[in-house]
């Protein structure tokens, strides 16, 4: 009880904690919904290569901006151009059949990677930050990193809640819904542009490296608790948003590293979901 | 082969809303990037409203392009393909008059939508971005699974469904917008003899009573023979006949005992020779 009252009142004490518990519930919330079209959809390993690719975007950033103001902002406007580029190359690469989808990810995600390696050995200076964006610092984010977190986060959900059913139909059966008149290519690049702003939501809390597990996990989890989709987006969302919170309050207590706890706490209640599952069958 | 259908020669002499010509193709011929030979060659086919016609002929014949270029997937390499009096790829809002239903479904049998949600997916594209589904469109939704005997499976995962469950659910999709024009690909592989005599009944009887006009893809000639009115031959070239030119009753016994192929070799010689004579 006595570490529970800590937790709280390190919450009302310090803005670094309320602001991680914050961008935990949104990264959570946005991550958890994404999930479930990622695992409908099987965009695992797009999502995979999106977040890869924003290493070359972030490691671009500190490199531009390494000692101006407001670096946060631009590193998180670069990374969302670097990654929406890298989103719109591997749709049109894999769309037209150029190469096939699989190529197209490895091939843009490894050069990103290796572009990301170039912009920081040009830097010449220490570049101890890199690993808050590689694995997820969440008592670092600012607070101008949650007013643009919520801001794309906001975005995101909006433009779900305005294709919902596009989207689906899309997810469903891409030949069917081209036939019956809907705009698929069109969906085809907002799936992916959704991935993209919500991997850059993501960095700062997870970082590149985790973010896929968060755009996963949820959603297949929900998957195995539930054949209706909606409810799947429902499931997704409450197991995102708790994992997160379970994770931050563990990583606090334990001092272990939160992102990396929150997958861990994500991936036990994927085991107890198959466990469920096995049981119930 | 590299004239398309902008510049063809060959006219159509489309008039009025399109309606009463659902499909018109003439002088159709395709081929797929580096093929030594054409899929499709010079085909003339013609589907008046209201018809109930079958398209038949051997796999690799070309039904299948046939209809993905009817449908605006694929361009013609020549030729002039009008649906509804307008080329398949600028049908725009017309393609909601369009039912398809094709001969296997696309997609992942774990993914999570119930048949409703699969019917309800026909009305999306008349929906409009941005808006609900409306109760009336729910309602229509449950009529049609009602008519195709599937009313109690309104929550059931459609990957959890039967084959001919799964394509009657898809039907009523297709018949959500009130198409006229209803294209069916070989709806019928996989069900039991049973269930594709109760299935063409069904097909048979939106075309009766509702006026749709029915293209059917089928390899039963023999089940889909007492419903449809005109039978097309597809072979590289379309073959047309009406049901009594070519299914008489010794073709039909034929059929009946099972020698469909022997019937479409014999089909396919009569075929050869006709070009053969250069007619």
């Amino acid at each position: 009880m006595t570490s529970q009252i800590s937790f709280l009142e390190s919450l009302q004490t310090f803005e670094f904690m309320r602001n991680a518990f914050l961008a935990g519930i949104i990264v959570g919330v946005t991550c958890s919904i994404l999930s479930v079209y990622v695992v409908v959809k099987r965009l695992a390993f797009i999502g995979q290569g999106i977040s890869h690719s924003a290493f070359g975007g972030v490691a671009l950033a500190l490199f531009l901006f390494q000692d101006s103001v407001g670096a946060d902002l631009k590193v998180n406007i670069v990374t969302l151009i670097f990654c929406l580029l890298v989103a719109a190359l591997i749709g049109w690469a894999s769309r037209g059949r150029r190469i096939s989808e699989d190529s197209a990810i490895g091939i843009f995600f490894a050069v990103s990677m290796a572009a990301g390696v170039i912009f920081i050995a040009m830097r010449h200076r220490y570049t101890g930050e890199v690993f808050s964006y590689l694995f997820g610092d969440i008592l670092g984010v600012s607070s101008v990193d949650i007013a643009s977190i919520t801001i794309l986060a906001v975005l995101v959900l909006g433009v779900i809640i305005a294709f919902f059913k596009e989207i689906f139909f899309f997810c469903f059966d891409e030949r069917l819904a081209t036939i019956s008149g809907l705009p698929t290519r069109f969906l085809h690049y907002l799936l992916l542009i959704l991935l993209a702003f919500t991997i850059v939501i993501s960095i700062k809390v997870v970082g590149i490296i985790l973010v896929s597990a968060f755009l996963v996990i949820p959603g297949a989890t929900a998957k195995l608790l539930s054949a209706s989709f909606k409810k799947m987006l429902v499931i997704a969302t409450a197991l995102g948003t708790t994992s997160s919170l379970i994770g931050l309050y563990a990583s606090y207590h334990l001092d272990i590293p939160s992102g990396a706890t929150i997958v861990l706490v994500q991936f036990a209640m994927l085991a107890l979901a198959m466990l469920y599952k096995r049981l119930r069958a | 082969m590299d004239t398309n259908s902008e510049n063809c020669s060959i006219e159509l002499a489309t008039s009025g809303d399109g309606f009463e010509k659902p499909i018109e193709v003439a002088g159709l011929s395709f081929a797929y990037p580096q093929a030594l030979t054409p899929t499709l060659l010079n085909i003339d086919f013609e589907l008046s409203k209201g018809a109930f016609l079958a398209l038949i002929g051997p796999n690799g014949g070309g039904k299948t392009t046939f209809i993905k270029i009817l449908l605006g997937e694929l361009e013609p390499t020549e030729g002039v393909v009008r649906v509804f009096g307008r080329v398949p790829s600028e049908l725009n809002e017309l393609r909601a008059k369009i039912g398809y239903v094709s001969q296997k479904a696309h997609f992942d049998q774990s993914f999570p939508a119930s048949a409703l949600d699969v019917i309800l997916m026909g009305s999306y594209f008349e929906t409009g971005l941005f808006k609900r589904i409306s109760r009336a469109k729910k309602k229509r939704a449950r009529e049609l699974m009602e008519r195709f005997g599937i009313a109690d499976l309104e929550n059931a995962q459609i990957g959890k469904l039967s084959y001919g469950q799964q394509q009657r659910a898809f039907i009523a999709r297709a018949l959500m917008p009130s198409p006229k024009l209803l294209i069916l690909d070989e709806p019928t592989v996989g069900i039991d003899t049973d269930g594709q005599a109760l299935f063409y009944e069904k097909i048979a009887r939106l075309n009766h009573e509702l006026g749709i006009t029915i293209m059917i893809v089928s390899h039963d000639i023999a089940q889909i023979a007492e419903h449809v009115e005109e039978i097309a031959c597809l072979y590289k070239t379309m073959h047309w006949h009406s049901k009594s030119e070519l299914v008489n009753e010794e073709v039909l016994k034929k059929i009946r005992s099972c020698e469909l192929d022997a019937y479409l070799k014999e089909h396919l010689r009569h075929i050869e020779e006709f070009h053969r004579s250069g007619k």
